[in-house]
């Protein structure tokens, strides 16, 4: 089955990208001197910078990645939009002003945790706000609105963004906007648990969602007769891939593209049936933010390019060659 | 499902998240080799600076450096990275250049051009970091950069927090360098050549009326710099008050309405300045050198310079 | 349960959408006998398409309650309901590209657990559903290349495909040529004559009289008339609930019932 094909393409190209990225940095180590990190033997150096540097960055971009795609792929569903992603909802807007207000009142000089967890709090404001706002005098949620009050609470959001730094100093404001461009520079094993604890859950129930969001594609009515308790599926499909969108966002900052770009293109390559897009999404958006992260440390080693210019540069001409290939062929 | 249990099953997530945040958050401290006890963070200031010290001036030594943290040094360190540029200008004062084994993309001198750079000061790139072995890395203590201190900690990379916000730490920071890399004596030096400049600057305008003196940044509306700042203290030191003393605070925009109200006699601009607003033209002007600016160990040609553009007369 | 004979009911049934003035439905009843063709007629406005909806639960009721099967539909579980009763409604825009192959598929949905693959029974109640629509031949087209009546005829493929009890169709025929028309309600008659019960909501008048077995006349949420064709298409009965002067009679050829609307300003 072609599907099947992918998914081992995909599942090789990830265990590529993964030696790939514990293999090649700012530092150059040759390959014996990396398997020897691994392995107990070897530098003491080279072994830090294998293990506590580089490989936690990699599982990060593994989780992450794979996330973002993931929850992408699902507010597509949930919006009927292809070019829906997972920051339309003001989540990301949320996660920055929280950020953003944790590093200008210097909240972070206390704890280091102090800032994802802050982020992770607004992430979830916005996530809240949103849904009271799209939910109908009925108790419904109606995804047009839910569209427009993402977009409105992610603007609200922008603006408190712009107030915040307008006044603080400029210490603050770099690390703020390095903190919005993203980055997996933070990438600790602690980190990496926890995103882990949060995605492995939410993709498993995401997951169980596939065919309820089949059925979305061609209308709520039509999936209601069909079966589908479509109110209990909108939310939960929202707050789930909502949450693992914050949990993300809250480790690495705001990396673009990803949610937008993986999971069209896979749809582009393998059809839109969710049982298969869902896992092949993950796989791809773990192989392309394991490998742009490369390219983020490495391009102009040693200052680090962030990873939502190099998700952009990439992701899009990538895009455009794969769409136009797919309006040759039959289909849209 | 309802809103409210839509908002439990949030709740429920983020205490999860907290519980499990609490557990795997704590840093573990892997490779002891600096013994960093932590105190309550507090800034000494320099006369505790001679309690500080546990033996009579040699090895070994123990130094709490701005974070209050406690550092025992056995040998001197032969290998220092320093992400502060002050820091490294006072390393070069001090006649030590050579233990310098790395530095930072804004580190531009040209006797630091062939070492292997780190990228930036705030958020260096901890691959390169590692693989120079530094025995000494100074770094920067301040609040936007917390999670730099930690991971230094965690990976066991022995690491110095200086503060160079205003004279006093300037040289309290001589002072604390001079001790731990064993080079004593060039620091006292460093510090008399430092103190006689202050000392002769303070004699050439004790006399003057003191001048109204603004410190222009770039901006719209511009911003200044305000009584906590370094410059500031310069300022005063050459015989002038700062206009804008009374908005407290360090750097900060004030209006022009608000600007022009006040009495200038001279506005000192900064070299990141583009083009001083043309309301301002009637005003006297003198353009500062832009590293005159960074608080460093040249703490005493900067007061001489800017001393010598507020009283010009004094210096023939 | 399966042996009561009643497929659907209303009873005493009333909605009313917000903002209107009259209700959409003023305590409508009807029962549709297990087995029968049941053809839905009215004008734009009368609460067709209403009438379906609250029968699958869909809009919450003032008064009276809707039953499939013998139960409440509000005691239905709504896998077993489509598993019961397929639907072909009007609307519907599909948002990604599907083939026609995955869009019948979707009809065994009901039948599957969440990450259950299709069984080769799932395959087999497709492989039917699309030969009887004539659309197996499709099967790899994409659903957006489709001409209007192939799209139907896909849909209906799927709602067959879920093996239900009862069809349920809201103007299927409504943008179909006569041939696609003829076939889709020759299909539909010949599983009434196997025993499936079809409740079909239409316009036309003609083929309404010729294919149902019971008609149900709506006129502004109420009830105008009920019963077999010929009882309920009277002249008179049409002129009030359509506002237009109509004659009934038998084609001379065929010796079918023929309703024909008068015309007011040309004469031919």
């Amino acid at each position: 089955m072609r599907q099947l094909a992918w998914a081992g393409v995909l599942i090789l190209s990830l265990m590529g990208a993964f030696v790939v990225s514990i293999w090649l940095g700012s530092v150059h180590l040759t390959p014996s001197e990396v398997f020897a990190a691994l392995t107990t033997g070897g530098d003491p150096v080279a072994r830090q910078i294998v293990v506590e540097l580089r490989a936690p960055r990699a599982a990060l971009a593994v989780v992450v990645g794979g996330g973002l795609a993931l929850a992408g792929a699902v507010f597509q569903a949930l919006l009927r939009n292809p070019l829906a992603e997972p920051y339309i909802l003001g989540i990301s807007g949320g996660a920055a002003t929280g950020a953003v207000l944790a590093l200008a009142l210097g909240l972070v000089a206390s704890h280091s945790w102090a800032l994802p967890a802050a982020s992770f709090v607004g992430a979830l404001l916005a996530i809240v706000l949103v849904l009271r706002v799209a939910l109908a005098a009925d108790d419904r949620v109606d995804v047009r609105v839910l569209l427009l009050a993402g977009v409105v609470v992610g603007a609200f959001f922008g603006a408190c963004i712009s107030f915040i730094l307008s006044v603080s100093d400029a210490r603050t404001v770099r690390g703020a906007v390095l903190w919005m461009m993203g980055s997996l520079a933070g990438a600790d094993w602690s980190t990496v648990g926890t995103v882990t604890l949060y995605t492995v859950p939410a993709a498993a129930v995401l997951a169980g969602l596939a065919r309820p969001l089949n059925l979305m594609a061609i209308g709520e009515e039509t999936a209601g007769y069909l079966g589908t308790n479509v109110e209990g599926v909108k939310r939960t499909a929202y707050v789930v891939a909502s949450l693992l969108t914050a949990a993300g966002v809250a480790a690495t900052g705001v990396i673009g593209f990803v949610g937008l770009i993986v999971p069209h293109g896979v749809r582009l390559v393998t059809g839109s049936d969710y049982r298969t897009l869902l896992p092949l999404s993950f796989l791809a958006g773990a192989v392309f933010l394991t490998l742009a992260d490369v390219v983020a440390r490495t391009i102009l080693s040693p200052t680090e390019v962030p990873i939502g210019v190099i998700t952009a540069f990439v992701g899009v001409p990538l895009f455009l060659v794969l769409l136009r290939r797919s309006l040759g062929s039959a289909g849209r | 499902m309802s809103l409210g249990r839509a908002s439990l099953r949030v709740l429920f997530r983020l205490s999860v998240c907290a519980l499990v945040t609490s557990q795997l958050g704590c840093p573990s401290d892997r490779r002891p080799s600096d013994d960093g006890e932590r105190e309550r963070p507090r800034r000494p200031d320099s006369d505790e600076s001679a309690a500080e010290v546990r033996s009579g001036g040699g090895y070994p030594l123990e130094v709490i450096d701005d974070s209050g943290t406690r550092h025992h040094f056995g040998a001197p360190p032969e290998r220092i990275v320093s992400l502060v540029p002050s820091a490294t200008e006072t390393l070069l004062a001090l006649g030590i250049g050579e233990r310098l084994v790395g530095r930072t993309d804004y580190d531009r001198l040209p006797e630091l051009r062939g070492l292997p750079s780190v990228g930036g000061g705030l958020q260096p790139n901890l691959e390169v970091l590692v693989a120079l072995e530094p025995d000494l890395v100074i770094v920067f203590e301040g609040e936007s950069d917390r999670a730099t201190g930690e991971r230094l900690r965690n990976l066991g990379v022995p690491h110095f927090s200086i503060r160079p916000d205003g004279i006093a730490d300037i040289r309290t920071i001589v002072e604390r360098l001079g001790r731990i890399t064993g080079t004593t004596p060039a620091a006292d030096s460093l510090l008399a050549g430092i103190q006689g400049a202050l000392d002769d600057v303070a004699a050439r305008v004790e006399s003057r009326p003191r001048r109204k003196v603004v410190y222009l940044m770039g901006g719209e509306p511009p911003w200044v710099a305000g009584p906590g700042t370094y410059i500031h203290e310069l300022m005063v030191a050459g015989g002038a008050d700062n206009v804008v003393e009374d908005l407290g605070g360090l750097y900060g925009p004030i209006s022009l309405e608000e600007l022009l109200t006040r009495e200038v006699d001279l506005i000192l601009v900064s070299e990141q300045t583009g083009a001083v607003p043309p309301q301002l033209s009637a005003v006297a002007q003198a353009r500062v050198p832009g590293w005159v600016e960074v608080p460093g160990p040249r703490l005493g040609k900067a007061a001489r310079t800017l001393a010598r553009l507020v009283h010009p007369e004094a210096f023939r | 349960m399966s042996g009561d004979p009643n497929a659907l009911e209303a009873v005493d049934l009333t909605v009313r959408y917000h903002g209107t003035d009259r209700p959409a439905l003023d305590r409508v009843s009807m029962v549709v006998p297990r087995g029968s063709f049941y053809a839905v007629l009215g004008p734009n406005g009368s609460g067709k398409s209403t009438l379906l909806r609250a029968l699958l639960g869909m809009v919450p009721l003032m008064t009276g309650e809707t039953r499939v099967s013998g139960r409440s539909v509000s005691e239905w579980r709504r896998r077993a309901l489509a598993r019961e009763v397929g639907v072909v409604s009007q609307a519907e825009s599909v948002a990604f590209p599907l083939t026609v192959r995955e869009l019948v598929g979707m009809g065994r949905y009901p039948y599957l657990g969440p990450l259950q693959p299709e069984t080769s029974a799932d395959r087999e109640a497709i492989r039917r559903a699309m030969e009887r629509c004539d659309v197996w031949t499709l099967g790899h087209r994409f659903v957006s290349t489709l001409s209007g009546g192939e799209l139907q005829r896909a849909r209906v493929a799927r709602a067959l495909a879920q093996e239900p009890r009862a069809l349920v169709l809201d103007e299927p025929t409504a943008s179909l040529d006569i041939r696609h028309e003829m076939e889709i309600l020759e299909l539909l008659r010949s599983s009434a004559d196997g025993g499936m019960t079809i409740f079909l909501i239409t316009h036309h008048l003609d083929l309404a009289a010729r294919f149902a077995d019971r008609l149900l006349l709506l006129d502004r949420g109420r009830v105008a008339a009920e019963g077999e064709p010929r009882q309920v298409l009277q002249a008179s009965t049409l002129q009030q609930v359509y506002q237009w002067p109509v004659t009934v009679d038998d084609d001379p050829t065929t010796r079918v019932l023929r309703v024909t609307p008068q015309s007011r300003r040309y004469r031919s």
